[in-house]
């Protein structure tokens, strides 16, 4: 993930996928011979190999021009406890603690991608897509929850107000999208053009949006679901209190980083560790939202410092390792049995969740006179959908216990398929908006120069 | 203490390592062997100020075996160099003889003490005298090249010292495969190899992973995939070896040895997995000595002062031969074999990870006994190796006790740039001539005058002309990009 590689040869190739066979061969008579293990020792090998095979995989599933994200799924997929089962349930779970200091990588990141003045000139661009694409996800979504809800197994009982309550719930689920998943590809491809430019902006601006919607709609729910139950001043006080909270203690990182930045600026990979999971701790501990604190950081040190340009690059630097590991136990993670189950709730969902993208893209493209190729294309980076929806359909399934765990499940399968197919789109869309290859001149980080001294 | 604290606090202890010694300003300060850190793990640990609890270890012992496998690594990787400079094999035969007398002097004492002692007989009299000779057979090169630059000494005993102490890595590191291999089941695992196929698998499994981290290195340019080849390969090694209940360190060993002799790009990968030594040693340092028990009380001190001063007697002994039967060794006396008697972060490593895998009084006794040799080691060896250093005239007249001051590190790099070594010179006359970097760097591997680097990580380093050139920013860790990168 750390950016265009140089074009392999044939030979390469086959070093690789030698290499690929021989580390899952190792592994397999490992795991035939000794079958258990202490947990701690699964996750060590488990982790150096999702690590690796999602490397070797990405790099060979290049050929037939698929992003290195889906081969980092690929890898975590056939390894994980569905399929071969090397690495298995309880090495997934702990291995779930690099999600911390990936997520926190990909907040700072995106932060630091969103320019002021860039902003402000597709300020009006983006108030009309944010508009459009939430409103019209959240009531497609809404309206086919409602129509699918006797079929579905956690709804099918409930009465009627709950379930307008729990199509709410989903609606503002749909609404989220996947940072992780547009750097990704980002980060791999090093795109210059409006359609990867302005998903940037997007993706991250909407991720504020989709925190104060989701507080809303749970608060909604709450007195749908629970007829004796009322909407409290307290409630918002408390979405307040976190939002205001995360972004002055935001601000403040920031300007920390910068001053860093500037004066240190060597060691950054044990800064990030302790912003991964030092900060991030403290951060839950006082309620604050991580992400929503580490953008601000980002964009902070972005536009009241010069030193966003390091910063990028630093995080590429250390992120090329973490984000494999991320994405390869995101795979491992796909619960295939539930998916096969869910297929026909969970493809309704997911493809009419992707229609009103498509829509919704097309129509704010029209309305703000986006060029042809962002009304063609500027929708499908807004498809994938990954750790950050799971993140919030369990924090669904605490605050509603009584459907929250089936609740959690579906998202789980709808976001399997948004999260295989999603980037794929987005590199389709890339590619033939012809913002990738010789020709995309490199912006920013992700796009500054590699060291490759070999 | 909350293991996210001590998460913290490790790291925080990694970055001021990191910070401190990648740069040129403490040069040769602190503890030869890092014996310090040590000392720090056995004060915040349960028998010091108990701000870290048995349990709490219990719960980093994953972190604990990962670090202590990544430094075999690296000394598996430069085995046979020092620096960048190949170890003449006799030299390596020397060192690793050496290192062999003492393994067994110690372990042997020790074997004949321990029922008397500690009442230990049977299969674990085996085991602590095995593991009690691995922790006493290493000379820390860390120390060795901390006096050499500390007092500028330059010589062919200074050289054989140095090459000694690099050779010799390889004995603790044989010795725990053989031991793990022979070892009781670890708890929880379910498998039950023969003695002799655990150790084959042991080295064989670091060899084959090694050898297909070469060759995907040799595919790969780009140095942040290169990373993530290696801690992936490293890791799965770590995980399938421990899962065997085979000696991880030694098979990363072995991978590291792997590395060194199928990739095309060898010194580049020491180079890059240099960068991570000392942010590694000292966690792993605090980490061993905070396991430190002392429950057995001081029947197991006896046993540990016997192995320590069979130690002495067979570094002692082995002075003796290697001034008898080198030519660079014939100007010492014969107590040269006492400069050799610095035992440091490998020793620690092989202590601690025998102590995590026999836990009981074999590995409390052996995990002691690094400690006990470390101080001591720290102690005599510095002194001892700069007397007969001065005997054998190498450490000039006059020589400062204090690092060497930066305008020194500068002149002498123009010095090796004169001699057409890179540098400053040599940066200067690329830029007159626009000729490539490669055409004025030499592939003399003495060109990596070891004074000009830091003691405790590569001395590959110096050789880098940026480094020495003022103008490149001193020192290319300013740009954090190799740090940042592991």
């Amino acid at each position: 993930m750390s950016g265009a590689a140089p074009r392999k040869t044939l030979g390469a190739r086959i070093v690789q996928a030698a290499a690929l066979v021989i580390i899952f061969g190792i592994l397999l008579l490992a795991t035939h011979y000794a079958p258990e293990s202490r947990s701690v020792v699964g996750t060590v090998a488990g982790l150096g190999f999702l690590l690796l095979a999602g490397t070797l995989m990405s790099e060979l599933v290049e050929t037939i021009g698929l992003p290195h994200l889906s081969g980092y799924l690929i890898a975590g997929l056939i390894a994980g406890p569905h399929i071969l089962h090397l690495v298995d349930h309880q090495s997934v779970e702990q291995l779930s603690v690099v999600n911390t200091l990936a997520l926190a990588l990909i907040a700072l990141a995106g932060g630091a991608e969103l320019r002021i003045d860039q902003l402000r000139e597709s300020a009006k661009a983006l108030a009309w897509t944010m508009l459009l694409q939430c409103g019209l996800v959240l009531v497609t979504l809404f309206g086919v929850f409602m129509a699918l809800s006797p079929y579905i197994p956690f709804t099918a009982s409930l009465p009627i107000t709950s379930v307008v309550g729990i199509a709410l719930l989903w609606g503002v689920l749909g609404m989220t999208r996947s940072p992780s998943a547009v750097l990704g590809i980002l980060s791999q491809l090093r795109p210059k053009g409006p359609v990867s430019e302005f998903t940037l902006a997007f993706v991250m601006a909407s991720d504020i949006v989709v925190v104060v919607s989701l507080s809303l709609a749970m608060t909604f729910t709450r007195v749908l679901v629970d007829p004796t139950g009322s909407i409290q001043l307290s409630d918002f006080k408390e979405l307040g209190h976190e939002l205001l909270g995360s972004t002055a203690l935001g601000s403040t990182l920031g300007l920390v980083l910068a001053l860093y930045l500037r004066f240190v600026g060597k060691q950054l990979l044990v800064v990030f560790l302790l912003i991964g999971f030092g900060l991030t701790e403290l951060l839950r501990y006082v309620h604050f939202d991580p992400l929503l604190s580490f953008m601000v950081a980002g964009f902070v040190v972005q536009n009241f410092s010069s030193q966003g340009e390091k910063l990028l690059h630093e995080i590429e630097q250390a992120g090329a390792v973490v984000f494999v590991v991320f994405f390869a136990t995101a795979g491992a993670h796909l619960d295939l049995p539930l998916l096969y189950r869910l297929w026909p709730i969970a493809l309704t969902l997911a493809g009419s969740r992707a229609l009103a993208t498509y829509v919704a893209g097309r129509v704010s493209a029209s309305i703000t006179g986006g060029g042809p190729m962002m009304r063609k294309w500027g929708w499908s980076g807004l498809v994938s959908q990954a750790g950050l929806t799971i993140g919030f359909s369990v924090v669904v399934a605490r605050a509603f216990p009584e459907f929250g765990e089936g609740f959690r499940s579906l998202a789980i399968g709808v976001v399997a398929l948004n999260e295989m197919f999603g980037p794929i789109l987005f590199k389709f869309g890339l590619d033939r908006a012809g913002e990738t290859g010789p020709k995309s001149e490199p912006t920013s980080t992700r796009t500054a120069p590699h060291p490759d001294p070999g | 203490m909350n293991a996210y604290l001590i998460l913290v606090a490790l790291l925080v202890l990694t970055y001021a390592g990191s910070a401190l010694f990648r740069g040129r300003r403490i040069r040769g300060y602190g503890l030869p062997s890092g014996a310090e850190y040590l000392v720090l793990g056995i004060v915040v640990g349960p028998i010091g100020l108990a701000a870290v609890t048995r349990s709490t270890l219990g719960s980093f012992e994953p972190l604990s075996v990962t670090a202590i496998s990544w430094l075999s690594l690296l000394a598996g990787a430069n085995l046979g160099f020092s620096g960048d400079r190949s170890v003449a094999k006799r030299r390596t035969a020397g060192g690793i003889a050496l290192g062999m007398l003492c393994l067994v002097g110690s372990g042997a004492a020790v074997f004949l003490a321990a029922p008397s002692l500690i009442g230990i007989t049977g299969e674990e009299r085996i085991y602590l005298a095995l593991g009690v000779g691995c922790v006493c057979c290493e000379t820390t090169r860390a120390a060795v090249r901390w006096v050499t630059e500390r007092y500028g000494a330059r010589g062919p005993l200074a050289d054989l010292m140095h090459d000694m102490a690099e050779a010799d890595d390889a004995v603790p590191f044989l010795g725990i495969a053989v031991l793990f291999a022979i070892g009781p089941r670890p708890e929880g695992a379910v498998i039950a190899l023969p003695s002799w196929v655990g150790l084959i698998v042991t080295l064989a499994l670091g060899g084959v992973l090694g050898a297909t981290a070469s060759a995907l290195v040799d595919v790969e340019k780009r140095r942040t995939e290169r990373w993530g080849i290696l801690l992936g390969t490293a890791l799965l090694n770590i995980g399938v070896a421990m899962r065997l209940g085979l000696s991880a360190p030694s098979s990363m060993f072995a991978m590291g040895i792997a590395l060194n002799v199928f990739s095309r790009h060898g010194q580049q990968l020491r180079t890059m997995l240099a960068t991570t030594e000392r942010p590694i040693t000292m966690p792993a340092l605090v980490l061993a000595g905070a396991n430190l028990d002392l429950s057995d009380g001081s029947s197991m001190w006896a046993l540990v002062a016997i192995a320590v001063l069979a130690r002495v007697l067979a570094k002692g002994l082995g002075g003796i031969a290697v001034g008898q039967m080198s030519p660079a060794g014939a100007k010492s006396s014969p107590l040269l074999g006492l400069g050799m008697l610095s035992s440091g972060s490998l020793t620690a490593c092989v202590g601690l990870a025998t102590a995590l895998r026999f836990p009981g009084p074999v590995g409390r006794a052996v995990l002691g006994t690094s400690i006990a040799s470390a101080i001591l080691g720290e102690i005599i060896g510095p002194a001892m190796l700069r007397r007969e250093l001065g005997f054998a005239g190498e450490i000039q007249d006059g020589a400062s006790k204090t690092p060497v001051p930066e305008s020194h590190v500068l002149a002498a790099a123009s010095a090796v740039a004169r001699r057409g070594r890179g540098g400053i010179l040599a940066a200067r006359a690329r830029s007159r001539t626009n000729m490539p970097k490669g055409d004025l760097r030499t592939s003399d591997p003495r060109a990596s005058d070891h004074r000009l680097s830091d003691p405790r990580t590569s001395d590959a380093r110096a050789s880098d002309p940026r480094r020495s050139d003022p103008r490149a920013g001193v020192d290319a860790s300013d740009d954090g990009r190799e740090g940042s990168s592991t």
